[in-house]
């Protein structure tokens, strides 16, 4: 489900930049952006509308998940199933805007409103017009994915700022069945392909949890509270990229092995400020800095995390852009003296 | 069983803190040797990638050399107990889970400790203080108050840092996921996939 939302995500913000900006574009390249277009609004229509389930394996770094996914349209229901076929199972079935995530290990079901139907509007109501000034977008070679074959479309960033992309998408239908990420050199840095996918005439009892009767397991639910963070400035966020929420969520530590039985697990409220182009987000992290950590960054394929101290708060920025980024984001974060 | 497997065997109950004392100077000797060495290495590699497949790293070749260093350069904060005594709760370590065993020849040593994960963590900090015993490595509450200087405190509730990286732990997990639930990330939905996003912890 996070698939199809995912690329709905791209293809819409993407299809409005380019029907406002189609025809200001250079002549000749307008029949290529046209064309462009046209294929990313198929890839759109068809995460949506078609009935699909396939497998899918992503690709970060030295890693490696698989998954699988199924999509059915019921009447005007849209139901989707994510089951992580790699490590811990795990099953996440939506229905409409109602997600259910499985977690059979603690039989526990935790049950959220999808949040980007939320976030994409207000990622789209956000977004600049100008995120051709941002990508080049065009089209790019023919090729096979999974025994089907693709038309590939590039977004080319136009500065060091941000990643680039390669989305394939299958000819006749639209559906996406694979999207890369590139990085300055051209080399991938992360990706996601399906490796085997049927398309139409999905068996609907594939949709149903795996796990039998799951009415006695115990079920929570994800609760997040929007917040006024406007004392934290950002100065150095590349450009394009937007503030498109602010919340502030209790997040339940682990407790250690040693404390583990009697104590409960200690609670702390993180505040959380989500920037984004529209394409990929970055998110900062705003917490009491009570505990003892380590300065440092992480990078793990077109993901980057820095963490470091500010004052009396600690500070994780956790973003889909490359690391001189990263580096000029953490190092311009404020708070303003009220 | 030969002198190698006896041997061995001590080694592995060494690393689990279950070697009766008696036999604990013969241990450390062996551990001298090359062999002995390289068996502690595979125990605590087999245990690792046992309990999380992020743990499948490999090290770099002096790592425990440039380890031993810092450890070395910095400061005694408090005397450390020269011998480690594990709670009993500790020693029993076996889960529900099928008992381990190592795939060397003749050795039989089930590997107890990494069969409850809970447990992995305290085991690791108490062959942290075998090994250089001039350095307090304390877990739990206490760690959190012991604010070391270069920060290389071994406890289940750091971020431990490895030539300046921040390493992943559930923790980081967690905002991983927040990250991911609002960005239009192409990625979101194979992030899931990740072993302890969305888990809580499995100790519970």
């Amino acid at each position: 489900m996070r698939q199809t939302r995912v690329l709905l995500g791209v293809v819409l913000s993407l299809v409005m930049v380019l029907s406002a900006h189609a025809e200001s574009t250079d002549a000749a390249n307008t029949a290529d952006k046209q064309e462009a277009q046209a294929l990313l609004k198929k890839i759109q229509s068809a995460a949506q509308k078609l009935n699909y389930s396939g497998t899918f394996i992503y690709q970060q770094a030295n890693q490696i998940r698989t998954s699988r996914i199924t999509h059915v349209l019921e009447g005007r229901n849209e139901i989707e199933k994510l089951e992580i076929l790699d490590g811990q199972p795990r099953e996440y079935i939506r229905r409409n805007e109602d997600v259910t995530c499985y977690m059979p290990e603690t039989r526990t079901k935790i049950v959220e409103k999808r949040v980007t139907q939320d976030g994409f509007p207000a990622i789209l109501a956000a977004l600049p017009a100008d995120l051709t000034d941002y990508y080049n977008v065009k089209m790019g070679e023919t090729g096979r994915v999974a025994g089907f074959d693709c038309q590939a479309v590039l977004l080319e960033p136009k500065d060091n700022m941000r990643y680039g992309y390669k989305l394939w998408a299958e000819k006749n239908s639209g559906l996406l069945l694979r999207a890369q990420t590139l990085n300055g050199k051209n080399e991938i840095v992360e990706q996601i392909s399906f490796t085997q996918i049927g398309i139409g005439n999905i068996d609907h009892s594939h949709l149903k949890p795996s796990f039998g009767n799951t009415s006695s397991w115990h079920t929570e639910s994800s609760v997040i509270n929007p917040t006024n963070l406007n004392e934290w400035t950002v100065t150095g966020m590349p450009p394009g990229f937007k503030k498109v929420r602010e919340l502030k969520r209790m997040v339940a530590d682990a407790p250690s092995s040693k404390s583990a039985a009697g104590t409960a697990a200690m609670r702390r409220e993180v505040s959380q400020l989500i920037f984004s182009d529209g394409l990929v987000a970055i998110s900062i992290f705003i917490e009491p800095g009570s505990q003892s950590r380590t300065e440092g960054s992480l990078q793990q394929g077109a993901l980057n995390i820095v963490g470091k101290r500010q004052g009396d708060y600690w500070l994780t920025i956790v973003g889909d852009v490359p690391p001189a980024a990263m580096r000029q984001v953490a190092n311009s974060i404020e708070l303003k003296n009220k | 069983m030969n002198t190698k497997d006896i041997t061995q065997e001590q080694i592995s109950a060494l690393a689990d803190g279950e070697l009766s004392d008696a036999y604990v100077d013969m241990a450390l000797a062996a551990l001298r040797q090359a062999d002995g060495r390289d068996a502690w290495d595979v125990y605590h590699q087999i245990g690792d990638i046992m309990r999380s497949d992020d743990m499948a790293l490999t090290m770099s070749a002096d790592f425990s050399a440039r380890m031993a260093a810092r450890l070395d350069a910095e400061p005694a904060i408090i005397a450390a107990p020269l011998a480690v005594t594990l709670q009993p709760s500790e020693q029993i370590a076996v889960g529900g889970g099928q008992p381990v065993r190592v795939g060397v020849i003749g050795v039989r040593r089930t590997i107890k400790r990494f069969a409850l994960p809970g447990m992995a963590a305290a085991a690791v900090a108490a062959a942290a203080f075998i090994i250089t015993p001039q350095t307090v490595v304390v877990s739990g509450p206490a760690a959190q108050q012991l604010t070391l200087a270069s920060a290389s405190a071994v406890s289940d509730d750091h971020v431990v840092t490895h030539a300046g990286e921040v390493l992943r732990d559930s923790r980081m997990d967690e905002y991983l996921t927040a990250h991911q639930r609002f960005s239009p990330s192409l990625y979101s939905a194979a992030q899931y996939a990740r072993p302890a996003t969305f888990a809580p912890d499995a100790n519970n």
